[in-house]
């Protein structure tokens, strides 16, 4: 048997994916799957987490299970995890995904001179302290069952890289006028120092942590903004969500067990220039 | 506790300055000069060299021309014993040194690509290794200037000719002298001397400037919105070669208007 040939397997592993019913979230829970993980879909919707992961299970033979979880909910994130384990079993991979543009939009694209603390906090509460909250609590159990694991935190284009206004001119996101807030920019920032500290801590228990930094990603912008994007980069379009897969596939594999704290940038060039 | 204008006075200082008389060489040495220090002016044009430091002879300030081709061993020992012979060890060395053909991947030939490594590269290895005795006598410092595209890569389409292309050899040597940087903050840190790079954005030469199409495409492509002028640099020149720099070694400032961020 050529070992190479499985270096990407995920067979048997237990898989959680947390905003698994996002636009990256579905097609990393596709991607684990199709590479043998019994995935758990996490995200706010338990019903339609339920759904997707009764699809998944069809599709690729593996068990899944969706499951309601609020990432900036402690108790949700223990719950959660808990019937993970009882259902799966022990957790191995964490994709540690969720972010929120919360319920109000206008309030999420407002200029910075006029963002509100309470919005500013509302974002904060997903994106870095529900990575927090769902990195600790995997962190505690893969500890505990001593077997190891490999968490993948999300992070963004512009956690390194600020966005440059005139992108955004005429630019529109599911018909409202787009923009990427500073709270998006300084949080996805913090998930790469969060990436880094537990990277060191966690070293001793087999635990990796890396940051997948996805460049933008195709979806319901309007044909000016992909123009806009796709002028900046060098590769001269924006990603589709399949392509960030191979990447998660890496980070979540043995293939890349020697790998911890690092940042994996799939922007298409963008930062290269 | 020293007072800040202390903290950025060269008074007593020798700095020899590579490439001293050109574009950006010019506002280095004016930065190093106007902060008290006794400025050597060096490059393979000796005459050009005198000019400029006559300039700052006349203005006040203390300066000196030195002949010195830094791609050539013999001549970087030579330029090192005349300059000790008149002003003793040296405190302060900017490798500064930079002349090219423009290029493109394509066009650019083996003898080309192995000078401009020679010229912005090694030379800067080469005057480390001469300075090495002054620095370590007089706990020196040394500055290496890198460039934007030492870190990111030239966006090609805005160089549509020959004439304005930014040769591969021009970043690999720049990205080089980033990392020797590094290196060298570390190796010679037991010796209490601080290395350290800036790395600027656009500054573009006065021939640049007319091309107005280029020009507008260039500044479009940068924050600020505009290419900088040589006398921007004399900031970050002074902070790092200066008292006021005393804990920072190992670093890269770049002076760019903010290129790399977006």
């Amino acid at each position: 048997m050529n070992w190479f040939e499985d270096l990407f397997r995920l067979d048997g592993r237990v898989a959680v994916v947390t905003g698994g019913l996002g636009i990256l979230g579905r097609t990393f829970c596709e991607g684990l799957a199709a590479y043998g993980a019994h995935v758990a879909v996490l995200d706010l919707n338990p019903g339609a987490c339920a759904e997707f992961a009764r699809q998944l299970q069809q599709k690729y033979g593996r068990p899944c299970i969706g499951v309601g979880c609020d990432v900036s909910k402690p108790v949700q994130v223990k719950r959660a995890f808990q019937k993970v384990e009882d259902e799966l079993g022990n957790v191995r991979i964490v994709l540690n995904n969720a972010a929120t543009k919360t319920s109000d939009i206008q309030a999420f694209y407002a200029p910075i001179e006029k963002y509100t603390l309470k919005q500013w906090r509302k974002v904060s509460a997903v994106n870095l302290d529900g990575v927090f909250v769902v990195a600790r609590e995997a962190g505690r159990r893969m500890i505990a069952t001593g077997a190891g694991g490999s968490i993948i935190q999300t992070s963004s284009l512009y956690g390194w890289v600020a966005p440059n206004p005139a992108m955004y001119e005429g630019a529109w996101y599911g018909g409202h006028a787009m923009n990427t807030p500073a709270v998006y920019s300084a949080t996805k920032a913090a998930v790469h120092g969060l990436t880094r500290y537990l990277a060191i801590q966690w070293a001793p228990y087999r635990i990796r942590v890396n940051t997948l930094v996805p460049g933008g990603v195709e979806h319901e912008q309007n044909d000016t903004f992909k123009k806009n994007y796709a002028s900046r980069t060098p590769l001269g379009r924006m990603a589709r969500a399949e392509e960030m897969v191979g990447a998660v596939l890496y980070l979540a594999s043995d293939a890349s067990s020697y790998m911890t704290g690092q940042a994996l940038i799939v922007d298409g060039g963008y930062t290269a220039w | 506790m020293k007072k800040v204008m202390e903290l950025f006075s060269l008074s007593g200082k020798t700095a020899l300055v590579t490439g001293g008389a050109g574009y950006l060489g010019r506002a280095i040495c004016e930065a190093l000069a106007e902060a008290g220090a006794t400025v050597i002016v060096a490059s393979r044009q000796l005459e050009k060299c005198r000019q400029f430091a006559d300039q700052l002879l006349e203005q006040g300030w203390k300066a000196d021309a030195e002949q010195v081709d830094v791609t050539d061993t013999v001549s970087v020992k030579q330029a090192f014993r005349s300059i000790r012979s008149r002003h003793g060890a040296i405190d302060i060395l900017v490798n500064n040194a930079w002349s090219g053909t423009k290029n493109s991947f394509e066009s650019i030939r083996e003898e080309e690509w192995k000078y401009d490594l020679e010229i912005s590269l090694t030379s800067v290895f080469r005057c480390v290794r001469e300075a090495l005795p002054d620095l370590k006598k007089n706990r020196g410092v040394i500055l290496n200037v890198a460039s934007m595209y030492g870190h990111t890569a030239p966006d090609y389409r805005i160089y549509d000719s020959l004439d304005l292309t930014n040769p591969p050899s021009y970043g690999a040597a720049k990205a080089g002298t980033i990392q020797l940087t590094k290196y060298l903050a570390s190796f010679l840190s037991p010796y209490g001397i601080r290395v350290n790079a800036i790395s600027p954005g656009p500054f573009p030469h006065e021939q640049t400037r007319k091309n107005t199409a280029f020009m507008r495409q260039l500044s479009s492509k940068n924050p600020l919105n505009r290419v900088g002028e040589p006398h921007e640099l004399k900031g970050a020149v002074l902070l790092l070669c200066s008292p006021a720099g005393s804990y920072m070694t190992g670093q890269n400032i770049c002076v760019d208007g903010g290129w790399s961020i977006w």
